[in-house]
């Protein structure tokens, strides 16, 4: 009786000692082998993904305003609560038209070495150490590793990895991100003043932390943008967030302040970004560690 | 068991898992594993070899879906292994649970929760061996065993609860699956 010699279990034994194996291969190398079957999948999957994506998005808002609807007596609280919001949000919305104003005038500048290649988001992750996005343009659009996405002129992050006709971004607020910014007053406040800050993501990724000077020239309100060296020349300048909160810091209080810095837009809610394409060819987009 | 009916249920619960992640999320990171409730769910009804054939798919999918971040400026890479590997040992733990929880949807939830606790730890097992200090360790940027352990912990507890609607709805097409077994009289789904 002939015996086979390779069954089905010696296939599946064969296959857990690869796969354990495969659990120690460099990150060189397991990049270069699952980054196409990855992107394959991540294609195949797009068609339900994205509308699912999208109604996952309409279902959770990212920035439902909260409602309490105790005891009647609350209700009215909560109506003259929601007042000052509607009027706080309407100044916003002023404040915005002129930002919008300022920022189509830098995009003019901007476009003329630069590139603005729009992408809808697929797939948002909350991976095992970083927060990315996946995008539907890959090689076939241009897009290489390390260039810079935005949203509007909000630093997004930077792509990690590219396949034929997907992309992954690695987002600014991953663990263990360290950003150099500038800050500085919004543009319809007349005070002239900026000051430089280290930010630092916090562990529930929502907002980013600096240490400062009580001198330093920050008010609440002001706004973040990149400046740093290890970033490509098209990310500077792009928007990190607004400072919410000024508190002393715990260890120097009379001296250190600590500020809190909140991304204008959740990160993980996009539904379409800006991917920055450099139109010159020897253009350095890699850059060092963010 | 009915291979194309199987990959099917499979694309639609990746596409659900990565497609309504922000939906489904609690909290910043704790997610519910479906094509881990798949699994389970195959390894009660199909033989040996099928339901490990069928873990180890669903857990390369898995390793696919979600990047790692690694050293350098974008180093975000793929590795298959440990959840593929982990989804194997859950399938052996699974087939040496089914004599001990009867094929019912609190049987199977059950099921689920210990397969679940086998899946994360060698998961977790694994990364952490990467990062010990031998020859041809490269450890992961910023990885903490310990924070792993508990935030796998909630989304232990987030699956199994979302695994009573689910194999309540694989139940409804247990027998589109068409899955064969050896011992007569126990095809079928029951609901206890």
């Amino acid at each position: 009786m002939r015996r086979r010699l390779l069954t089905s279990k010696h296939g599946l034994f064969l296959a857990f000692v690869l796969m354990l194996g495969a659990c120690m291969l460099p990150q060189s190398f397991a990049g270069s082998l699952w980054s196409s079957p990855r992107h394959l999948l991540l294609l195949g999957l797009s068609p339900l993904e994205h509308p699912l994506h999208q109604l996952s998005r309409q279902i959770r808002a990212p920035l439902d305003p909260k409602l309490d609807l105790g005891p009647a007596m609350q209700l009215e609280k909560n109506y003259m609560d929601l007042l000052s919001y509607n009027a706080k949000l309407q100044q916003e919305l002023l404040e915005a038209r002129e930002f919008v104003n300022e920022l189509s005038q830098l995009r003019a500048y901007r476009k003329h070495s630069e590139k603005l290649h729009p992408a809808r988001v697929t797939l948002s992750t909350h991976g095992l150490e970083i927060n990315s996005l996946t995008l539907g343009i890959g090689q076939t659009d241009g897009v290489l590793e390390g260039q810079v996405v935005a949203a509007g002129y909000n630093l997004v992050g930077r792509i990690a990895s590219v396949g034929t006709h997907t992309s992954t971004v690695r987002l600014i607020n991953s663990p263990g991100t360290y950003l150099a910014v500038g800050i500085v007053p919004p543009v319809n406040d007349d005070s002239p003043r900026q000051t430089v800050a280290q930010l630092e993501i916090s562990e529930e990724g929502q907002t980013f932390f600096a240490r400062g000077d009580v001198n330093d020239p920050v008010k609440i309100g002001d706004l973040a943008f990149l400046a740093d060296d290890r970033w490509p020349i098209s990310a500077q300048g792009l928007i990190i967030g607004k400072v919410t909160a000024i508190d002393p810091d715990a260890t120097t209080p009379l001296l250190r302040t600590r500020l809190s810095v909140t991304p204008l837009k959740s990160l993980m809610h996009l539904g379409q970004v800006l991917v920055i394409l450099p139109e010159e060819s020897g253009y350095d987009q890699q850059g060092d560690l963010p | 068991m009915r291979w194309v009916f199987f990959l099917i249920v499979t694309y639609l619960l990746v596409s659900i898992q990565s497609g309504m992640s922000g939906l489904l999320v609690v909290g910043d990171q704790v997610l519910p594993n479906l094509l881990l409730i798949l699994g389970v769910f195959v390894s009660v009804y199909a033989p040996q070899t099928t339901t490990l054939w069928a873990m180890l798919i669903l857990g390369v999918l898995s390793d696919l879906l979600v990047p790692i971040r690694g050293a350098g400026p974008v180093g975000d890479f793929v590795l298959v292994g440990p959840y593929a590997a982990g989804f194997m040992v859950g399938g052996w733990a699974a087939l040496q649970l089914r004599g001990i929880f009867r094929r019912s949807i609190p049987g199977i939830v059950m099921t689920v929760l210990v397969v679940c606790f086998f899946v994360e730890l060698m998961v977790v097992a694994a990364m952490t061996i990467r990062g010990l200090p031998w020859p041809i360790a490269e450890p992961l940027i910023g990885w903490s065993a310990a924070d792993e352990l508990v935030r796998r912990f909630w989304c232990l507890l987030y699956t199994t609860g979302m695994s009573i609607p689910l194999v309540y709805l694989l139940g409804g097409m247990l027998r589109l699956f068409h899955f064969e077994t050896s011992r007569p009289g126990q095809t079928g789904y029951v609901m206890r």
